[in-house]
């Protein structure tokens, strides 16, 4: 089930970078949410986490950047976070918006600086602010969803 | 207690060197026009392949509702193509005219190519902006179809980048629309007379103009002039659209011109892209 839904998130992904305009609200990084939302799923496995983890980040370099190793070490970084984060609180519908907020943050704040410090772009505070806030509120819905979906199938499981 | 010391220094120096390594690997991996291992051309052509048939719905969806938008519009410009049309047999006789005495005249030469000519292969946009750093785009035409890294990419209303990375079905195109431009396109700004010739440096995103840089000379340029390519570089073909003179001002340092121009591209809407091959023809 977790490779499915880290794949269904990476392909709807570049399906939504079809639809939404540069530049919109609505920019989306459901590759990052979906490793965010799958963590319990785990169950405190943080090693087979976190080698998923960079699993898709190398492939998210291969498909959609070009860039090998930056997206890797961005998710294998976010990963780590979201890790530290799950030792102090539990898992709720409110934590999961909480750790969406985090993550987004942190996964752009941390690809962009990466890029700039490899020289791949220039840093211009708009463009990183712009990106910043464009990116949380289609991915923090997306988040939540992914969250019900995931508690519903896993209820259905266990009721089998 | 020392040995607790020396085996912190140890994991620090690991740490360090690990990170030297990777900031090598990834400043190595990169670097524009990096050719794509076996595995990543693999891994990409599969991909984007699937990826293909997902997005196939929702492409259907977007022309569906395109088209629609269009049909609305199609009266007014109906009644102006009517009129355009009546003079294009007569237009459509001088450009023959024209070719024709080009291709005398280059056989005069004895020329086999100029700057103007390319071979045009049509692709479809597969996904896009997915990261929004970094304003490539991955197209459905590789190798196979003869696309190869550094080709000039336009839509039908211009210039919107170049081929950056080539697998055998796919390609990624690096957007113009990058506030810094790595490598400086060379153009000229069409006045009545004579060309104006420039180099574009940069892209800003907030105001949507490029930046014209290093004016080659005083002629006075005006507002609305059309900017095209020059040829003078292997990538770009000479005559393609880039955009419009929106005003002239002066560079960040205040000691030369430098021209702020409209993008004749509409960077939010691209579907469709043709790559051109200028060695082909």
């Amino acid at each position: 089930m977790i490779i499915l839904i880290l794949a269904i998130s990476f392909i709807l992904e570049g399906i939504v970078s079809l639809i939404v305009k540069d530049g919109s609200l609505f920019i989306p990084i459901f590759s990052i949410i979906s490793v965010a939302t799958v963590y319990p799923l785990f169950k405190e496995n943080k090693t087979k986490y976190l080698i998923y983890s960079v699993s898709l980040g190398l492939l998210y370099d291969t498909v959609y950047t070009n860039t090998p190793f930056t997206n890797t070490i961005s998710f294998l970084a976010t990963a780590f976070i979201i890790t530290l984060i799950y030792e102090y609180i539990k898992v709720s519908k409110f934590n999961i918006l909480l750790i969406d907020i985090v993550v987004i943050l942190f996964y752009q704040s941390f690809s962009y600086l990466l890029l700039c410090i490899l020289n791949y772009c220039t840093f211009n505070e708009t463009t990183f602010i712009v990106n910043l806030y464009s990116s949380l509120i289609l991915n923090i819905v997306y988040g939540l969803v992914l969250y019900i979906i995931i508690e519903l199938l896993t209820k259905k499981h266990k009721g089998l | 207690m020392e040995k607790k010391g020396n085996k912190k220094r140890y994991i620090i120096l690991s740490i360090l060197i690990c990170l030297a390594l990777v900031i090598v690997l990834t400043t190595r991996s990169i670097k524009e026009g990096r050719r794509l291992n076996f595995f990543e051309k693999a891994i990409k052509d599969s991909t984007t392949f699937i990826m293909d048939i997902a997005s196939k719905p929702v492409k259907i969806v977007k022309k569906q509702i395109s088209e629609n938008n269009e049909k609305n519009k199609m009266y007014k410009e109906y009644k102006k193509l009517k009129n355009k049309a009546e003079k294009s047999k007569v237009y459509e006789a001088r450009i023959k005219e024209l070719e024709k005495e080009i291709d005398d005249l280059k056989e005069a030469l004895d020329l086999s190519d100029t700057i103007t000519d390319y071979k045009e292969i049509n692709a479809e946009v597969v996904n896009r902006n997915v990261g929004a750093w970094y304003n490539t785009l991955n197209i459905n035409k590789g190798s196979k179809s003869g696309i190869k890294e550094g080709m000039a990419v336009i839509v039908n209303k211009g210039l919107i980048g170049k081929v950056i990375n080539v697998s055998n079905f796919t390609s990624t195109v690096k957007l113009l629309s990058t506030d810094e431009l790595s490598n400086k396109i060379s153009v000229k700004i069409e006045q009545d007379d004579k060309s104006v010739y420039g180099l574009l440096t940069s892209y800003n995103k907030k105001k949507n103009i490029y930046l014209i840089e290093g004016i080659s000379d005083n002629t006075e340029i005006k507002n609305g002039s059309r900017v095209v390519t020059t040829g003078l570089s292997e990538v770009f073909p000479s005559g393609i659209l880039v955009g419009e003179v929106k005003s002239v001002t002066k560079d960040k340092y205040d000691l030369a011109r430098a021209v702020e121009v409209t993008p004749s591209v509409d960077f939010d809407d691209i579907n469709i892209v043709t790559v051109l091959d200028r060695n082909s023809k």
